[in-house]
């Protein structure tokens, strides 16, 4: 597709970030929302936002970071209105509560990952998905590295243990 | 390193463990292995997870955007050619009518140039909307009119109507002054705008049209289809 012509900087910039970024916003955005349709439009929003605050991208090396950054800004105010509450855990003692309160069929890495909590599910997703580090996520989702170490470390815990428990044993988190 | 703080490592990111986190997986057999058995299930994770995305979806949003960008540039352009059609119109209105006359011309341009983004739209518009806008000039279209935006608007001297008509040579827009009166058709032309104030049962109303044959074309339907009260 020949696009805003010959000599746009910018533009060819931009369709190289469409093109090449495009499938894993979506696989992002699909794993936060589960539902295409609105995945697209999330990656669309994602895009006509970048290409309007072309401004803020200081360096093209961390343009990956900067559009999954915005596409989350947007899936949260998409959703802001109807998403409960976050409870956010970071002491472990309190989290072996809280898990060994969920009871976890067995189920698929799909539907393990759907169950996760949304502040363990999206971190982990960066780094799976979107290949970001620790670090890069901490900047992605406002949080410190820490804190980002932490619920990715928990997520995978999770994710074993949804997967490895037999059939019966436990709900799912809801 | 101990076993505990490899696990935590590797827990935390799998696929960038430290060089401290390797050597001990090297020295240590049960670390070792909880590492490949963490790296074969991420790669199983990623591949689980991976599902297309929709055809297309990239070709969309770069036309998207693309679109934007080209309604943003028509709109400049739009706006940067009634800006001109406004000056030249009043120059010469002012001279020759005096003070009253001219402004239902300005009126009509300066409201077509402060909302330009209606001439780009179209919008579906209930026969009843438009007949209840074009009342305000004592007006009643006994017919379909090829209408892309119709909505009430605020003029200087009282609410008036904002029509605007596709033709086949650009789109036209009516605006409805029910509070200007003028006793004789009014006209002014530049090379890109075309301005007509006619008059109406009540006050008056305005065609903007980019050419000669738009205006023509909604001259004659307006006298087809309109009836006054």
């Amino acid at each position: 597709m020949a696009w805003f012509g010959i000599g746009s900087g910018k533009a060819t910039l931009y369709e190289t970030l469409v093109r090449g970024y495009a499938p894993e916003l979506y696989r992002f955005a699909y794993w936060l929302c589960r539902d295409r349709a609105i995945s697209e439009d999330l990656v669309q929003e994602t895009c006509l936002r970048a290409w309007k605050s072309w401004q803020n991208l200081e360096d093209q090396k961390q343009a990956k970071q900067w559009l999954f950054t915005i596409l989350r800004r947007e899936h949260a105010r998409l959703y802001e209105r109807k998403t409960p509450e976050r409870v956010w855990i970071e002491d472990d003692a309190q989290w072996e509560k809280v898990a060994g309160q969920v009871d976890m069929p067995l189920l698929e890495v799909r539907e393990a990952l759907t169950k996760l909590p949304e502040s363990y599910r999206e971190p982990l997703l960066l780094q799976v998905l979107g290949g970001f580090s620790c670090r890069e996520i901490a900047v992605i989702v406002d949080a410190t590295e820490e804190a980002v170490m932490a619920r990715v470390s928990r997520a995978r815990r999770m994710m074993r243990e949804v997967l490895d428990v037999p059939v019966q044993t436990r709900e799912v988190m809801k | 390193m101990n076993c505990m703080e490899f696990q935590r490592e590797l827990n935390a990111d799998p696929r960038a463990l430290s060089t401290d986190a390797l050597g001990h997986a090297e020295t240590c057999g049960d670390c070792a292995r909880r590492m490949v058995s963490q790296i074969k299930l991420e790669a199983q994770w990623e591949a689980d997870l991976r599902i297309a995305s929709p055809a297309g979806m990239e070709e969309r949003i770069l036309l998207a955007t693309q679109i934007g960008r080209q309604k943003r540039q028509r709109l400049y352009a739009l706006a940067a050619s009634l800006i001109a059609g406004v000056a030249i119109a009043l120059t010469l209105n002012v001279s020759r009518f005096g003070s009253d006359t001219p402004d239902l011309i300005a009126m009509a341009v300066e409201h077509v140039q402060g909302e330009p983004e209606h001439l780009l739209e179209t919008r579906h518009v209930e026969p009843e909307v438009l007949n209840r806008l074009l009342a305000r000039v004592g007006a009643h279209s006994s017919g379909t009119l090829p209408v892309t935006y119709a909505n009430a608007c605020p003029l200087p001297n009282g609410d008036g109507g904002h029509v605007v008509l596709a033709t086949h040579h650009g789109r036209v827009t009516l605006m409805l002054i029910p509070h200007g009166k003028t006793d004789a058709m009014l006209r002014r032309a530049t090379h890109d705008l075309i301005v007509e104030v006619h008059t109406a049962r009540y006050g008056s109303y305005a065609l903007v049209a980019p050419n000669e044959l738009a205006l023509t074309e909604v001259k004659a339907l307006l006298a087809r289809q309109l009836r006054w009260t």
